[in-house]
Formats: structure tokens, C-alpha cells, sequence
């Protein structure tokens, strides 16, 4: 019996987000009928895809200490590039976004472990050049790729009444999950958040680490931008604007510290949930877009706060 | 030791040669350059982020950055269009003083509550520009007041008011960063924290004036945008900040902290005026442009960061 208060206390801080998701998804569904309905659940589920994808590479990138700004504009590139070879060729409108994945994030991680550049300045750059390449390939414009074919089936089919993206996403939450918990490659990531120059004392290569990390992050973006190209067929230039934000708040209201070392997929999974709850019930009450964001600004710095209060009374 | 101090000296003059040569070949190359509407109008495009440069030089100096500069400087410019009813003056004050006020807010986050200031300031700006669109509707609203748009289209001698009020903020600042007490402690507190803290200088409140500064000049930019332009939007700014830390690490500001000046953050935001103004009169397109920047601020922080390992190993 001894035992229990400290197990529940700890449980209490180091869950509190799920208890906080599980608070407010009784609450809501208390004072809206609209909120409880299956069909709003499904709807929630669909709004999350995009972004909790986005998110897994996130929490990767942010456990090893940096920050990638330029996920949006990725998004928004990769999706043209996914929509003009999907005119030609199904196959190649999901293989190019991928490669050409791997080519930004192998920049980001260049830039950033090869001269110790502040992650945040560099994605920064980044960010700048991936968004004027996607205005210029189509000057501005949106474009539309082939419809009735197979690619459709990603974003647009159901299998067992779930849409098929949203098994796209349980499968890359889990994947991440286990490259993170019961991998060599994620033991190494979070010791390189943790402190960079005492692992790569231990021979870990703090450099390698970091890049695969960026590489992994915008991969997950490729995977983000098929099941929207998939969905809608269509691809803009500016697509994936502000997604950077999303991505960052989720993944740091669901407990993951900025400040690299810790965090996990199942908070990010928390932390997604709990924002799309959050701006779901916002938007069945009608409160426009702009007070959304306020409430994000306000929740970003909320949870550094957190964050940072909890890690100052650690090392008191 | 004659070559060696003349190579420094073009070291350290290298973003003044460039923007020369610059100049000397776009005169060469197109006569309309190196007229006096042509010069005054790559004045006025970077005036009012150039005011902005000044407090950002002033914060990464003192080791903080701020990436809420865009949205304060849309929070200004609807303020200032939006309390215009009640006069001039009035939407003036209150849209700087929305500036200053969330500048005081990042000033006081990193420092009291002593959050890293790049985390603090990038909630900031989420949270100002969600008050903008608010406050707009998502709209954009519209100028009503005939004497505000007099502020920034007024001339003297030729030359636009903005470019003007720029001009004089950047000799005030400089002034205050060289020659005045607060001016050595930005530097010692960017140079040393801890040390200067033992020297008994209030570090939060250099901090915290840098913060403030720069709300101030962002929100003032956005006043003088919104009368130039007579509208405002919460589109306003959108990638200010890019463009702003690219000026001031162009003109040779470190990241390090504890050294530059207010003249090299002019340096840098001229030369970015300049190749601008460049690839308008060579007809590339603005999304150029935007690539043109990402890539210069990838490298010259690529370059300050070879030099500051440079200086460590000597």
C-alpha cells in the first residue's frame, strides 16, 4: 500500500497529457452531440493523417536535440513533385516524392552536423528555398494529376468502414515506435539528444544519427504527401503551409522535450489527438480559424513551460 | 605584415566590397540603375524590415533572436489602420505600442520565466498572428484616414519619409549600442552572460530592453507599411523574420554574441535590397527570389560558423 502514492503521483505527471485527452473527450462529448457521433470520430481521425505523420518524423528530429522548420514547404513541394509524375505513371507519383525526400533530408542533415549550424536557422533556409521552388515550378498555381486510377485508394478508400490512411498511419506510428523503443538506432538517438558530446565520446556519431533523423523526417513527409495526393488528386504550392507548427505543437504538447533526450511516439500519438480534439470541437462551435491559432500559441509556450519547470525540478 | 593587415581589412570590409562590385556592375549593365528614383526606391523597399534589422541586431548581439518580428510588424500595421476613427495619432501610438507590448512579452518569457528565446518568441508569433487574423476577420481592412497615408507618402527633398525615420533610427541605435553605458552591457551580456552577471549588470533588463527595442521597431514598420500601402492584413510579414536574421548575419553579425553593429546590419539588409532590386530590373521572377534568400542565409551561416571554429582554433 506504501507503494501506491508515489506510483499514482508519477503516473499523474508522467501521463498527465492522456489524462488530460480522456478529461476533455468526456467533456465534449458531454456538451455537444455533434462531438460524440461515430461519424465526427472518423472525420477526427481523417483530419490527424496528414499531420500525425508529419509529427512521427517530427518527434524523431526533436529527440535528438534540433528542429525541422522546413516540413511545410516540403510538404508542399513533394506534393507537386508527386502529382506530375502521377500524370505519366501511378508507380513514380509515389516513388519520386520519396527519393526526393531523401535529397532534402540529407541536405537539412548536412548543413545542420557538418558545420553545427542551429538547426532552427538552417530548416529556416531551407524552408525559403523548397516553398519559392514549389511557387516557381507551377507559378503559383495549383495543378491536377489523373483520376480513376488505382492511386486513388490511399486517401480515398475504406477498408472495414476506416479509411485505408488512417492504417497508413497506425502502421508508420508503429513503425517509428519500435525504430525508437527497441532499436540500437533509437537508443542512440536519444543519447545523442541527451548530450551530443558524451556520445560521441562513447563512440556513438552524433552527425550520422542527426542526419538519419532529418532523412527519416522528411520521409515521413513523402508518406504525408501521398495520402494527400492520393485523397485529392491535386497538388499545391502552398499546401503545406504552417504544417511546421502543427507538427511542432503536437509533438511538443504531447510531452516531448524541445530540448532533445526524451520523448516518445505514444506521446506524440497523445499529443496529435488531443490538438485535432481540441480544433474539432473549436470548429463545431463555430470559433473561427484565427482564434485556433492563438489557442496554439499559447499551448506551444504552455508546454515549453512545462517542460522546462519539470526539468528544473530534476535537477534540484 | 602589410599584406596580412590588408587582407584582414578586406576581410572585414568583404559585405561593403560586394555590395560595391555589385553596384559597379549593375550600373555597367542597365542605366537605369544608377538613378536617383532607382536608389530611393531600393531605400524604401528595405526601410521598414531594415528598421526591424536594427532590433534584431541588437537581440543577436545580446545573444537572443526573435521570430515574432513578422507578426508584430502585421499586429502594428492593423492596429494602426483599425484605431484610425478615433485620429492619426492615435492609430499610430497603439499600433507601436502593440509592438511593444508583445516585444515586453518575449522579454519576459526568456527572461523570467526563462524559456529559450527561440521556442518563446516562435509561440509568440503563432499566438500574434492568430490575434491579427482575429482582429481582421481574416480580412483586409482598409485605410479611412486621408492624413495617415500622408506618413509614409510624404517627400522631403525627394526622399520618402520611411527611408528617412530608417535613416535616423539607425544613427540613434548606433549611438546607444557604441557610445552609451546599456550599449557596453548588450555587449558584455552577449559576450559573457554569467561574467557580466558577476560584474553586477542586470542582464534580464538588457534582455529585456533588446526585446522591447525590437517590438518597437516591428511594430513601428508595420505602422509606416500600413500607411504606405493605406491597408493591412494579417498576410503582412509572413517571412519577415527570414528575411530580417539573413540582413543581420549578412552583414557579419555573429550568432556568437558579444560583437557587431548596427552599420553591418544596414550592410546586410542593403545588399539584399540591391540584388533584389536586381533580379526586378533582369526580370526573374519574386519565387526566385525567395529561393535566393533561403540559400544566402544557409551560407553566410555556413561561412560564420567556419570562421567562428576558425577563431577557436587560433
Amino acid at each position: 500500500m506504501t507503494q501506491t502514492k508515489p506510483f499514482l503521483s508519477t503516473m499523474l505527471r508522467e501521463q498527465s497529457q492522456v489524462l488530460i485527452f480522456i478529461f476533455l473527450l468526456i467533456v465534449f462529448s458531454a456538451i455537444s452531440p455533434e462531438f460524440r457521433t461515430v461519424g465526427n470520430f472518423i472525420n477526427l481521425l481523417k483530419q490527424i493523417t496528414v499531420i500525425g505523420v508529419i509529427s512521427c518524423g517530427m518527434t524523431m528530429v526533436i529527440i535528438t536535440g534540433c528542429l525541422d522548420l522546413s516540413v511545410g514547404s516540403a510538404f508542399s513541394l513533394l506534393g507537386l513533385v508527386s502529382i506530375i509524375f502521377q500524370r505519366n505513371n501511378n508507380v513514380l507519383g509515389i516513388a519520386m516524392p520519396v527519393m526526393a525526400a531523401v535529397v532534402i533530408g540529407l541536405f537539412n542533415g548536412f548543413i545542420v552536423t557538418r558545420y553545427k549550424i542551429n538547426s532552427i536557422i538552417a530548416t529556416l533556409g531551407t524552408l525559403s528555398i523548397l516553398s519559392g521552388i514549389a511557387l516557381l515550378i507551377t507559378n503559383g498555381a495549383i495543378i491536377s494529376g489523373r483520376t480513376g486510377t488505382w492511386f486513388g485508394i490511399i486517401g480515398g478508400g475504406r477498408f472495414l468502414g476506416v479509411p485505408n490512411h488512417v492504417y497508413v498511419l497506425i502502421a508508420i506510428m508503429a513503425i517509428f515506435h519500435i525504430v525508437l523503443s527497441r532499436t540500437t538506432f533509437g537508443r542512440k538517438v536519444k543519447y545523442v539528444g541527451t548530450n551530443a558530446t558524451a556520445a560521441e565520446i562513447a563512440g556513438m556519431r552524433p552527425a550520422r544519427v542527426r542526419t538519419s533523423a532529418f532523412v527519416m523526417s522528411s520521409l515521413s513527409v513523402s508518406v504525408a504527401v501521398i495520402i494527400y495526393t492520393s485523397r485529392m488528386t491535386t497538388a499545391s504550392p502552398i499546401a503545406g503551409l504552417g504544417y511546421e507548427f502543427d507538427a511542432i505543437t503536437a509533438v511538443v504538447i504531447g510531452g516531448t522535450s524541445l530540448a532533445g533526450g526524451k520523448g516518445s511516439i505514444f506521446k506524440t500519438i497523445i499529443g496529435v489527438l488531443l490538438l485535432a480534439t481540441i480544433v474539432n470541437i473549436l470548429t463545431l462551435f463555430n470559433v473561427p480559424f484565427s482564434y485556433q491559432s492563438i489557442m496554439k500559441g499559447v499551448l506551444i509556450i504552455t508546454a515549453i513551460y512545462v517542460d522546462i519547470r519539470a526539468r528544473r525540478q530534476g535537477e534540484n | 605584415v602589410r599584406t596580412s593587415q590588408l587582407k584582414s581589412a578586406l576581410n572585414e570590409q568583404r559585405i561593403f566590397l560586394l555590395i560595391l562590385g555589385l553596384s559597379v556592375y549593375l550600373s555597367l549593365s542597365s542605366r537605369y540603375f544608377l538613378t536617383f528614383l532607382n536608389i530611393t526606391n531600393i531605400l524604401l523597399a528595405i526601410s521598414f524590415e531594415g528598421m526591424i534589422a536594427i532590433g534584431m541586431a541588437l537581440l543577436i548581439i545580446v545573444g537572443e533572436i526573435d521570430l515574432s518580428v513578422g507578426s508584430l510588424m502585421a499586429f502594428g500595421a492593423v492596429l494602426s489602420i483599425m484605431f484610425q476613427p478615433y485620429g492619426v495619432l492615435v492609430g499610430m501610438i497603439t499600433g507601436i505600442l502593440g509592438g511593444v507590448l508583445f516585444g515586453f512579452v518575449n522579454g519576459l518569457l526568456v527572461t523570467k520565466i526563462r524559456l529559450p528565446s527561440i521556442a518563446a518568441t516562435l509561440g509568440v508569433m503563432v499566438l500574434v498572428k492568430g490575434v491579427v487574423f482575429a482582429l481582421t476577420r481574416e480580412h483586409t481592412v482598409l485605410g479611412t484616414n486621408k492624413g495617415f497615408v500622408l506618413l509614409s507618402q510624404t517627400n522631403v527633398f525627394g526622399i520618402p519619409m520611411p527611408v528617412i525615420v530608417f535613416v535616423c533610427l539607425l544613427v540613434i541605435f548606433e549611438l546607444i549600442l557604441q557610445k552609451s553605458l546599456l550599449g557596453r552591457r548588450i555587449f558584455a551580456v552577449g559576450g559573457n552572460a554569467t561574467a557580466s552577471r558577476f560584474f553586477g549588470i542586470k542582464t534580464d533588463r538588457t534582455k529585456i530592453f533588446c526585446f522591447v527595442a525590437t517590438g518597437f521597431l516591428a511594430g513601428l514598420a508595420g505602422v509606416m507599411l500600413a500607411s504606405k500601402l493605406n491597408i493591412a492584413s494579417g498576410n503582412i510579414g509572413q517571412y519577415s523574420n527570414v528575411l530580417v536574421i539573413t540582413a543581420v548575419l549578412l552583414g557579419g553579425i555573429s550568432m556568437d554574441g558579444g560583437e557587431g553593429s548596427i552599420f553591418k546590419a544596414f550592410q546586410g539588409i542593403l545588399l539584399l535590397g540591391i540584388i533584389n532590386n536586381a533580379m526586378v530590373i533582369m526580370r526573374i521572377s519574386p519565387f526566385v527570389q525567395e529561393i535566393i534568400q533561403g540559400a544566402l542565409l544557409i551560407f553566410i551561416v555556413v561561412i560564420d560558423s567556419i570562421s567562428i571554429e576558425r577563431k577557436r582554433y587560433k
